[in-house]
């Protein structure tokens, strides 16, 4: 039966080209838009991410609620070690997070300001890459300066250079109190952490706290979005769920991905409208298939061919058309896929600054991911099987006298 | 006749008051008005009459490819209206064998699987069905042409393929609509001494419609139809 289905698609060439065509273009661009779709969200998290967190976060349950620098965690640098050597991890940024109060040395005036510890080479793959150093130099190891925003420049009134004394709590009952020099200033995408928010080494920041070995929060950036759920769970057997709160991106950026459901959303919708282009054109090859083949089936029909089994033919016929196109679409697609996911095409315009305050990439980027090609597939053999409905339903009532005397084409189009 | 009689005996085909009727615009037409005929194993039948009169229509009946009206049609003793779609369809299948006046044979299977392709849904294995191929081709003078495409094939020859087709798996009877309607003389011949050839040789029974009076010269009876009724039913002894 496979045979013959094979075989039929060579009598009519033009039309299995015709309907290969069809489904070729359906998936190409599906495979192409739903890697656009998934290439841009991936990077748009991405950069967020660098920025907000991690796409997994840890921290102790009791600093979760109490946010006091006595609720902080100690762990050792071999536990650090052996989360950074699980498959998919790409960076490990342990930091300190607290509270001081600042003043310029040449002022009465203080602000409270959080203070992130961060250790500058994790975090070159993290903040680094989203900071946009305007004064100064980023940061050494051991470097003891501080780095902020523009905006807290300015409400300070400082330049690089100058002095700010700070004054804190520092660990179990300890006095955070020095004098740090400003080492940079940095274009902070983000306007609330701009205003509130100094960046120090995480050495600097432990030694200023007395917290030796101390972290406020660990922060994962994983290689894969597709893979955080992977490591969590490998990091769930390494931190006790009863002293350890591990989130992951979902659950700390819900406005994020509300912007994310609804680009998916329309995503889906533009994808949705494509279906249904092809999908009309699909059956449209088909009815006026069906159509010519009216006299063929009323033959086989009456030489003893069951309608089950024609049925059956023509379901392999359209699959094989279907696989085709799909195949074909996937093959094509690939190097396109691959080239743009490594080379993101990049923009330019008002719309880039935009979109940076935002602290999101701009360029189009690809994903390459397998459920960019399975989606397509499932999808194009799920409209081939609805469409197959029509020439089945026809076989099925089809009136075996009527059709043989209504004879389309020439003899060799039986 | 009753059932178990029918079977035993050597009728086949018997109609009971067949009639088919087709409504066109506010007028009835008649295509066949209560048709009573019997056909014995191993006859040579042409059902003949001007065009309108109800050839088709009657062969039609008789294979199960249309539903009558009113009557009965029995085929070794059963009524095949009877039936359920799938149960006729397979009586089709195993009991009648089809050669039709046009698109007889499958372009893109070989003229070999095209004989065997009844055989092939009759479930029967390979080398069965190859012997019987390689007989048959051999009783049609075409063993030459066993890998052949159909359109590398002359009318006539298709046609002397469908017929090989259609006894492949030895049916009780086979119905031919119109068989040499396209045919040149010297092919419509050929086909005729085939079919005849099958006749005798395999006892196979043939009832075909024609207006054709080269064929209706070989025909063994002559039923004639006009306006759907039987007005004459001639023997020949040959």
């Amino acid at each position: 039966m496979i045979k013959l289905a094979w075989l039929n698609l060579h009598r009519n060439p033009h039309r299995a080209l015709l309907t290969i065509s069809s489904v070729f273009i359906a998936a190409f661009f599906s495979i192409i838009f739903g890697s656009v779709k998934n290439g841009i969200l991936n990077s748009s998290a991405d950069s967020i991410l660098k920025f907000s967190g991690g796409h997994i976060e840890i921290r102790s349950i009791n600093y979760s609620q109490t946010r006091s620098i006595d609720d902080i965690m100690q762990i050792d640098s071999a536990t650090l070690n052996s989360i950074s050597k699980l498959p998919y991890i790409k960076s490990v940024s342990p930091t300190l997070q607290s509270y001081f109060l600042v003043s310029p040395s040449s002022t009465n005036s203080a602000k409270a300001v959080a203070v992130v510890g961060i250790d500058p080479d994790s975090e070159k793959d993290r903040i680094g890459t989203v900071l946009g150093m305007i004064e100064g130099e980023w940061f050494s190891k051991y470097d003891t300066g501080l780095i902020m925003g523009e905006n807290m420049k300015e409400q300070l009134g400082i330049e690089v250079g100058d002095t700010l004394a700070v004054m804190g709590l520092g660990y179990h009952g300890t006095s955070a109190v020095g004098l740090v020099p400003v080492q940079g200033v940095a274009r902070i995408p983000v306007s609330t952490i701009d205003k509130s928010r100094v960046f120090m080494t995480l050495s600097a920041t432990q030694e200023l706290f007395q917290a030796d070995d101390c972290y406020s929060d660990i922060y994962i950036m994983s290689e894969r979005l597709d893979k955080v759920d992977l490591i969590k769970s490998q990091i769930q057997s390494i931190f006790p769920a009863d002293k350890y709160e591990i989130r992951d991106w979902k659950s700390t950026m819900e406005e994020y991905l509300f912007y994310f459901r609804f680009t998916d959303s329309v995503g889906l919708v533009i994808l949705i409208f494509l279906y249904v282009l092809v999908g009309s054109n699909i059956l449209g090859t088909v009815i006026l298939m069906t159509k010519e083949r009216r006299f063929e089936f009323s033959v086989l029909v009456s030489i003893g061919m069951s309608r089950n089994k024609l049925s059956k033919c023509l379901f392999y016929e359209l699959i094989i058309v279907a696989l085709l196109g799909v195949v074909m679409a996937a093959l094509i697609s690939l190097p396109i896929v691959y080239y743009f996911t490594n080379h993101p095409l990049p923009l330019y315009g008002e719309a880039v600054e935009t979109l940076k305050k935002f602290s999101i990439y701009s360029g189009i980027y690809t994903s390459l991911e397998f459920k960019t090609y399975l989606e397509p597939f499932l999808i194009v053999l799920c409209i081939s099987l609805a469409v197959i409905a029509y020439p089945v339903a026809v076989i099925q009532s089809l009136k075996v006298d009527e059709g043989l005397n209504k004879r389309e084409g020439d003899e060799d189009n039986l | 006749m009753n059932d178990l009689a029918e079977n035993n005996s050597s009728i086949i085909v018997r109609t009971e008051n067949l009639s088919k009727s087709f409504i066109n615009g506010k007028s009835e037409i008649k295509a066949a008005d209560c048709i009573n005929l019997s056909i014995s194993s191993g006859e040579f039948t042409a059902v003949v009459g001007p065009s309108g009169s109800g050839k088709t229509t009657l062969l039609n009946l008789i294979g199960g490819l249309t539903t009558p009206s009113s009557g009965k049609v029995f085929v070794k003793g059963k009524d095949i209206h009877l039936f359920t779609d799938k149960e006729l369809v397979n009586f089709r299948l195993h009991n009648i064998g089809f050669v039709f006046q046009f698109l007889n044979l499958i372009p893109v299977l070989t003229v070999e699987e095209n004989i065997g392709f009844i055989m092939e849904l009759q479930g029967v294995d390979r080398e069965q069905r190859d012997a019987r191929i390689a007989e048959l081709l051999e009783v049609i003078g075409m063993t030459d042409r066993a890998r052949s495409r159909p359109s590398t094939l002359s009318g006539g020859q298709k046609q002397r393929i469908a017929v090989a087709r259609a006894l492949a798996s030895k049916p009780l009877f086979i119905l031919a609509d119109e068989p040499t309607a396209n045919l040149d003389t010297a092919a419509a011949e050929k086909l005729l001494d085939t079919m005849l050839l099958l006749n005798e040789k395999e006892k196979i029974t043939f009832l075909f419609s024609t207006h054709d009076p080269r064929v209706m010269n070989r025909a063994r009876r002559l039923i004639t139809l006009e306006d759907g009724r039987i007005t004459k039913d001639e023997t020949y002894v040959p």
